[in-house]
This record gives C-alpha cells, sequence and structure tokens, in this order.
C-alpha cells in the first residue's frame, strides 16, 4: 500500500470515526423530536399555508407520519414528516409512478405511493380499517377519482 | 501558443496542501459546541438524521473528490501551461489571488444557482431544511464532474500558481462554515464587507424575499457590487430548504436527485431547444412555465406585496 494510500484511509477513517460521534452526540443530546401530521384539517392548513387548494379527499397515515390528498383534478399535495419537519411538496398525478397496496402488521391495510421524483421517498400510508379508502384504490388503478 | 511548461513557482514558506482536512478537527468541535448552545439557549436547530444525512454527505464528498478531483488538477495544469504571467509566491501576489480566487467563487456560485446543470450537484447544500454548522458539511458528490471550477481556470491563466489558488479556495471554504449558524446574530460594520451567518442566513432561504442573493463565499462585497446582495429583515424569518423540498434522508437520493430530474426532463422534450432549456435554463425552467423558477416566484411575490401596499 503506498504511504498516500494509507494517509488517505486514514484520514478517512478518523473523520468516519468524527461523523459518527456527531451523530450519536445528537440522538443522545436529545435532537430527535419528530414532527406529526394530526388529522385532515392539519392537512388542510398546511396546503393553505403553501396556498396549495383547495384539497379534495384526503389520505392520513394512522400515525401521522404521511399523508395524501388531492387537487383540483391532475394533482397530489403530499405531506410527509422528516424528522422534525413536515415536508410538503404538490405533484402533477403524472408524477405518482405506482401505488402498491400491503397488510401492515397490527393495522387494517396500508398504501405505498412511489414517485417518479428521486428526491422523495416511497410514501407510506397505513390504515385502521381493512380497507382503503375508494379514492387511494382508484389512485392505485391508475384512475382520478372526478 | 507555446505552452510554458516551466514548474510552478517553490513556496518560499509552508503553505498546507489541504487547508479543509487540517480544519476537520476544528469542524467537529465547533459543531459539538453548537449542539450545547441549541440545546441550552433554543436558539437555531438540529434533527440527529438531518445531520447525519449532512455529515455522509460531507463525508462522501471527500471521496469523491479524490476520485473526481483529477479533472480540476488536470484542468488548472493545462491552462497554466497558457498562462500570461510567472507570479511567484510575494505578498501582492496572495492579496491578489485571494480577491482573485473570492471573485471566481461568486461567480461560480452565482451560476451554481441561475442554471441547472450546475445547480444539480449545488443542491445537495441547500437541501436541508435545517441551517446549522452541520448543514456546511453537507456537500456535492458530482461538483468537479459538473465542471463547477471552471470560473476558477482564467486565475491559473494570469499565472496564480495553482497551490497558491487551491489554498485560497481551501480557506473560503473553512471560512464559509462558521458562517452556517442560527446561533450568531448581526455583527455590526463587520457585516458590511465580510460574509457573516445573517447574509448567508439569506442566500439558504426559500422566502421569496430572500431567493437568488448573497452568494459570496468571503466577501460580501462581490454581492453589492453585482446587485445581488439582499439583507435579512427581523419580519421575515429565513425558511431553510430548497422550493421544493426533498423528502428523504438518504445520501443517494440527495446525491442525485436533480440530475434524475434532468434526465427525466430531456426524455420527456419535444425540441432541441427544451432540451437545452432543461439542462441549461434556470432550475424550474418549463416550454410552457408549468413550474416556477425564482425569478417568477420573486415576480409573484413582489405583485402581492403591491397589492397588499
Amino acid at each position: 500500500m503506498s504511504p498516500e494510500l494509507a494517509k488517505f484511509l486514514v484520514i478517512q477513517g478518523i473523520s468516519l470515526g468524527g461523523v459518527l460521534v456527531l451523530i450519536a452526540l445528537a440522538w443522545l443530546i436529545g435532537f430527535r423530536q419528530r414532527a406529526r401530521i394530526l388529522d385532515k384539517f392539519h392537512v388542510w392548513k398546511l396546503a393553505a399555508d403553501d396556498r396549495v387548494g383547495p384539497t379534495g379527499e384526503v389520505a392520513v397515515d394512522a400515525l401521522g407520519r404521511t399523508a395524501l390528498a388531492e387537487i383540483d383534478t391532475d394533482k397530489v399535495y403530499v405531506v410527509k414528516a422528516l424528522g422534525d419537519r413536515l415536508t410538503t411538496r404538490v405533484f402533477p398525478r403524472s408524477a405518482v409512478a405506482g401505488v402498491r397496496m400491503y397488510r401492515p402488521r397490527g393495522r387494517g391495510i396500508g398504501a405505498r405511493v412511489r414517485f417518479s421524483d428521486a428526491g422523495f421517498d416511497d410514501l407510506a400510508i397505513e390504515f385502521e380499517s381493512r380497507e382503503a379508502p375508494a379514492w387511494i384504490e382508484r389512485l392505485r388503478r391508475g384512475a382520478w377519482s372526478k | 501558443m507555446t505552452p510554458n511548461t516551466s514548474p510552478p513557482p517553490e513556496t518560499p514558506f509552508w503553505v498546507p496542501d489541504d487547508v479543509v482536512t487540517l480544519a476537520v478537527p476544528a469542524f467537529i468541535a465547533l459543531i459539538i459546541i453548537e449542539m450545547v448552545v441549541v440545546r441550552l439557549s433554543k436558539r437555531g436547530g438540529y434533527e440527529a438524521k438531518d445531520s447525519a444525512a449532512s455529515l455522509f454527505m460531507g463525508f462522501g464528498s471527500t471521496i469523491a473528490g479524490v476520485l473526481t478531483g483529477g479533472l480540476y488538477l488536470f484542468s488548472a495544469l493545462w491552462v497554466y501551461q497558457y498562462r500570461i504571467f510567472d507570479i511567484g509566491w510575494t505578498w501582492q501576489a496572495l492579496a491578489l489571488c485571494f480577491l482573485g480566487e473570492d471573485l471566481a467563487y461568486y461567480w461560480f456560485h452565482r451560476v451554481s444557482h441561475e442554471r441547472r446543470f450546475w445547480w444539480a450537484s449545488h443542491v445537495v447544500h441547500h437541501s436541508s431544511q435545517h441551517y446549522n454548522l452541520s448543514t456546511a458539511l453537507r456537500q456535492t458528490w458530482t461538483g468537479n464532474l459538473a465542471l463547477s471550477f471552471a470560473t476558477k481556470l482564467p486565475l491559473f491563466f494570469i499565472g496564480f500558481p495553482p497551490a497558491m489558488v487551491f489554498f485560497f479556495s481551501g480557506v473560503s471554504l473553512v471560512y464559509q462554515f462558521w458562517i452556517h449558524t442560527e446561533t450568531i446574530g448581526r455583527m455590526g460594520p463587520f457585516e458590511w464587507v465580510m460574509n457573516t451567518p445573517s447574509h448567508h442566513r439569506v442566500h439558504h432561504a426559500t422566502n421569496p424575499r430572500y431567493l437568488d442573493a448573497n452568494y459570496a463565499g468571503v466577501l460580501i462585497v462581490w454581492d453589492r457590487l453585482f446587485g445581488t446582495f439582499t439583507p435579512e429583515v427581523d419580519h421575515d424569518k429565513p425558511r431553510y430548504g430548497i422550493v421544493a423540498n426533498l423528502g428523504t434522508f438518504n445520501p443517494l437520493r440527495i446525491a442525485i436527485h436533480e440530475w434524475a430530474g434532468i434526465a427525466r426532463d430531456i426524455r420527456g422534450a419535444k425540441t432541441v431547444g427544451d432540451v437545452f432549456g432543461f439542462v441549461f435554463g434556470p432550475p424550474g425552467w418549463t416550454p410552457d412555465g408549468s413550474r416556477k423558477t425564482s425569478k417568477s416566484l420573486k415576480a409573484e411575490w413582489r405583485a402581492s406585496q403591491r397589492g397588499a401596499g
């Protein structure tokens, strides 16, 4: 191994150690706040703040981690708890790349919504009921609810 | 034009190879101090996952820098062969190189916000919705591949030794670390000339008032000179992030999402002009204007202000 490579690896090792220490410290100090979506009224307020709307059907995750709402006839309003922040986005219907239904443990049904935007993770919404809202089912089939 | 293949002048004093690496222990210490200050004062904010994403982006950027830095080094040395002057390591040259590097940084930074091809790299640095010292380390992995160093090449053409330019680039990066904080307020007359936390908070904000402003590296005078300076105002608290915020902490997604967006738009483009617009137009540009650019957001905001007034 060349001395330059050895030096590089040592520096990277120390840097990685520093990164892990900082993450652990942030967690230990208590920077673990989690944002939560309360209900559909909360989604309406967020949409109003974003000057988006009016929203149609709204689906909120049972644990308040995510929400999905219709806007107009061809857009969806997405809310996702990302750490201590609620990230909101408007996606055209065409950006919904797929919806997959699943049975979460201890809960009725879940929908995993995939977007074509690489900067947005799949959105998992779980419901207490055995059936997903009809408009989510229509979204899955690629049909719009209107 | 005949290449001048004589080597760069020897440095008459010790110049560190890599200022940024030397500063890493200070970065870590200052982040720890800031975390404690934030915890005690409630001024500013941290979130463990967000910081983890930022720190892994920073760690990944050092590896990407090694893998792709050769492109910058090769370009610099190639241009340096055709230098106009043989500039030595004098104090006057150091002062001029500092100013030149800072001016080149301003233009690199401005282009990185105003043209999507370079924004695709730089957006990484703006993708956190928090503003703290860990955000400073949320760095791109693709900057060298996007030739983001292009604005520095004239310095080598003038004849500044590559080691001198690299040194000041490092100094600039280290300087910009400490200004990523909400724990420091305004800094009086220091703000007239220098880039400060307040000026840089504006730069990271998505409020329409603050979009596309304060591109400075070390000296804020360039923004004042070129008309891009915007002061922080108390009644419009900065909201951090990007206009279309990310929904992920995944470092790989953070690193490539805008490049993927460009590729997706190109696939759907109908004309060559559209392709050019999607790649080199302002971020948010579309042929039909269906998305918003910084300019259109600012115009809407100004119109709403006039309406309210």
